[in-house]
């Protein structure tokens, strides 16, 4: 695809805010985020939905990380609310989902997960504020969901996010009990073999197009 | 450049018309309010940045990047918290309860008043049908001997102000008619505002063989002494005792559903139940529906059917008793055959049962133990858990055991011959005549031991019994435990685990029953 | 063309999923469903506006490979 005002040069990245497609010279890079001219941000500051990140020199790593220790507060010491609360309510839901009957088994596992998710808050927290001293804008939900939209590429994510809302429904709707899904596990390889096959063999078709794709937009 | 969005000014004056209103109105409540409705604030908000997107794109006005920004978000989620909370107050208030105290109450808005219900009577007719229509309290239906229907009791409700609550009271007349030979009994509590909580608590006393309707939609029940009853509400709790006739509940959600005496059929649709016990009915009992605390069923003459989606029990007869929970089924003394399937997992305890059994469940212990006097086929079937079966030693059976993956014990010695099919399964076959005994688990040990008949004190003395440990918090459930038994059919000791599902506990010697068990 | 389809399907995911949300909770209180039960239609909502937005691209972009 090629860019709509200079029609020889093809499109590398899109704009942040508007989408639109650009090339290298209609390309503006304000604090390692893509704009167009027209959206660069000293021009036109987005008004409903502000960066609530400011270049807060005083952002320390360090004490993010401390911060990161006590569930949410890390993210709301970068200044990322929304994102907070989310990893509250994400730690709130483990503990009380590895306390309920409904796991039976595979407590375990979820204490595994709680270990994890409350490690990897203060990392999280502590990578974001070294992103904000660098003078980054740190994105408000940013590494919440790092699944980014790339053209062309077989939608993953948003498949499974699909099968995994109807696969809960059905439990819940009792058409369809999980547990006994779960023999089948090794669909899943098949599954992933598969869309492994379909990466390479797309790749082979059109190497060109799989080059451009990564020089992808935000950070 | 884009115009910014219309949400905040909106809230805003939302937010004063609400407050306008209640200065001017204060009888809802703004927090009452606020939890039954909610939910619309999210949906006229996402409706209102919907809108404006579309407006913006139709216009060519740049599209912000996120419709909802993190800080939007934030406030949501928080509105949803709140909103729960608050709605789970409204919902689960503790005057819904039976014998609630008013002084109890949760108070959040108004006051509350309390009237009595004048005393009303009315010479009933013979044979008479009484249909009961109480929306919110508690409904007491005695039969006596007498000749007259007798309703008195008492009414609540909560008002901002003497005027409205004595206007309420006025607009529910409790009202008893009769029409040919059917009785009617209306508290016509609907006749008001549901923000005013009004609850009738009533006591009718009619004579003995009245077939009594009740009709609610949260009111707890009691009754004694009828014909026969029937019962439908959205949510309430229904006890009834001495019921000559048939039975018949129909509720959403109940916390506790009981019934003594009765002649049947009985038929009991849930929704969402806790408790159940049913005892001493002569008919058929038909069970539906999902328990999440306790089932206690016991000396049933007729046919028992218990279903829900997940769960069916079927068995001919009940001389005994039966305890179900979520995890866990006991019983002793039942006629079957008896059919036990569940798709979630469950450990099954049957003690001296007739005619045979066919028990299929997910995942759990099996342990069977059939009356010697009346052998049946038996075909037990865990996807992951240990089955044990105690036969009598002169007992004739084909028997078939197959683990995929576990240890065979076999106490029957030459009479049965192990072999071992692939890498890992066991198989255990032997006996050429008699009922087929068919058991099955992909993962756990088998065990078929020799039940020795003992006379029946001692028998008495070894059937499992519940043991309470302490009190605990929450809906009482049976203790997890396991008899181990000596080669010769005598207790050697019980097991007690606190923790369920797990497979072999850390032994806790509690009791020994005469013998010593072999571990001390 | 197909981009500013794009930028529009993001822009409005955000209240559609609240709209959901809403419509979820108020059929939890209207004794429909409960939430704890409905909520996959949540997940099911993202992964159609996602996959929506992901066509959009895909269309605009016919060097892509799909």
């Amino acid at each position: 695809m090629n860019c709509p005002i200079h029609p020889d040069s093809p499109v590398v990245a899109y704009c942040r805010t508007c989408g639109q497609p650009l090339c290298t010279e209609c390309r503006r890079i304000a604090a390692g985020t893509v704009y167009c001219q027209q959206h660069l941000p000293a021009i036109v500051p987005p008004s409903p939905s502000p960066p609530p990140s400011t270049f807060a020199a005083g952002s320390s790593p360090g004490l993010a990380f401390l911060l990161g220790l006590i569930p949410g507060v890390g993210a709301v010491y970068n200044g990322q609310y929304a994102k907070g609360i989310v990893h509250v309510v994400i730690f709130g839901l483990l503990i009380s989902l590895t306390t309920s009957e409904a796991v039976r088994g595979f407590e375990p596992l979820f204490g595994m997960l709680i270990a994890i998710f409350y490690i990897y808050m203060p990392f999280e927290a502590y990578h974001t504020a070294r992103r904000r001293r660098l003078g980054e804008v740190v994105d408000e939900f940013s590494s919440i969901l790092p699944l980014r939209s790339h053209a062309g590429r077989f939608p993953a994510g948003p498949i499974l996010l699909i099968a995994l809302g109807l696969l809960f429904l059905l439990h819940n709707l009792e058409l369809l009990r999980i547990e006994r899904l779960l023999r089948y596990w090794p669909v899943l390889l098949i599954g992933l073999g598969v869309y492994m096959l379909y990466c390479r063999l797309s790749g082979y078709r059109k190497p060109g197009a799989k080059s451009e794709e990564h020089q992808d937009v935000n950070p | 450049m884009r115009p910014r969005s219309m949400v905040g000014p909106l809230l805003l004056i939302g937010l004063g018309s609400l407050l306008l209103l209640h200065t001017l109105r204060p009888q809802p409540g703004l927090l009452a309010i606020f939890g039954r409705y909610w939910p619309f604030i999210l949906i006229g908000w996402g409706l209102v940045r919907l809108l404006e997107i579309v407006y913006w794109r139709i216009r060519r006005f740049p599209l912000p990047a996120y419709g909802i920004s993190g800080a939007e978000w934030t406030a949501i989620i928080l509105i949803c918290l709140a909103g729960s909370a608050l709605h789970a107050v409204e919902r689960y208030r503790p005057w819904d309860r039976l014998g609630a105290v008013a002084s109890r109450r949760l108070e959040l808005f108004g006051r509350s008043y309390e009237y009595t219900i004048a005393e009303q009577r009315l010479p009933a007719p013979t044979a008479a049908r009484l249909l009961v229509e109480n929306l919110r309290g508690t409904t007491r239906i005695t039969g006596a001997e007498t000749q007259e229907i007798r309703v008195s009791g008492r009414k609540t409700l909560r008002a901002v102000h003497d005027a409205e609550a004595s206007q309420a009271d006025r607009n529910t007349p409790v009202e008893l008619s009769r029409d040919a030979d059917r009785v009617v009994l209306r508290t016509n509590l609907d006749r008001v505002a549901s923000d005013l909580a009004a609850s009738a608590h009533i006591e009718v006393v009619v004579p003995r063989g009245t077939a009594v309707e009740v009709r609610s939609r949260n009111a707890d029940l009691e009754a004694s002494s009828l014909a026969s009853l029937e019962f439908s509400s959205e949510s309430g709790s229904a006890r009834a005792r001495n019921i000559s006739g048939p039975v018949r509940f129909i509720l959403g959600r109940a916390a506790l559903i009981s019934l003594v005496e009765a002649t049947g059929p009985v038929e009991i649709a849930v929704r969402r139940g806790r408790d159940l016990e049913v005892e001493a009915v002569k008919g058929a009992v038909t069970l539906e529906g999902y328990y999440s605390g306790d089932l206690r069923l016991a000396s049933l003459g007729g046919p028992l059917r218990f279903q829900n989606v997940q769960t069916t029990l079927k068995l001919q007869k009940l001389p005994g008793r039966i305890q179900m929970d979520l995890g866990d089924l006991t019983g002793v003394r039942l006629e079957g055959p008896v059919h036990f399937s569940s798709s979630r997992a469950c450990d099954v305890q049957l003690d001296e049962f007739a005619q045979g059994a066919e028990i299929s469940v997910d995942s759990g212990d099996i342990r069977l133990r059939p009356a010697p006097s009346a052998l049946g086929p038996i075909h037990a079937r865990t996807r992951s858990g240990d089955i044990e079966l105690a036969l009598p030693e002169q007992a004739a059976f084909q028997l078939r055991a197959r683990t995929a993956r576990g240890t065979i014990f076999n106490h029957f010695g030459p009479l049965l011959r192990e072999t071992s099919e692939g890498e890992r399964a066991s198989v255990l076959t032997g006996g050429t005549t008699g009922h087929p005994m068919h058991l099955e688990t992909m993962r756990g040990s088998i065990t078929v031991r020799k039940d020795t008949v003992a006379p029946p004190s001692r028998s008495a003395d070894r059937s499992p019994r519940q043991i309470e440990i302490g009190a605990r918090k929450g809906t009482p459930r049976a203790q997890h435990h396991r008899v181990r038994y000596a080669h010769d059919g005598t207790v050697a000791g019980i097991l007690i685990s606190m923790r369920r599902r797990t497979s072999l506990p850390p032994p806790q010697p509690w009791a020994n029953a005469g013998q010593r068990p072999p571990w001390l | 063309m197909s981009t500013r389809k794009a930028a529009l399907l993001r822009a409005i995911r955000g209240p559609i999923m609240l709209l959901t949300l809403g419509s979820l909770f108020a059929w939890d209180h209207s004794g429909g469903l409960a939430f704890t039960q409905s909520f996959p239609l949540l997940l099911i909502v993202y992964g159609v506006l996602k996959l929506l937005e992901r066509t959009a691209v895909s269309a605009a972009d016919p060097g892509g490979t799909e």
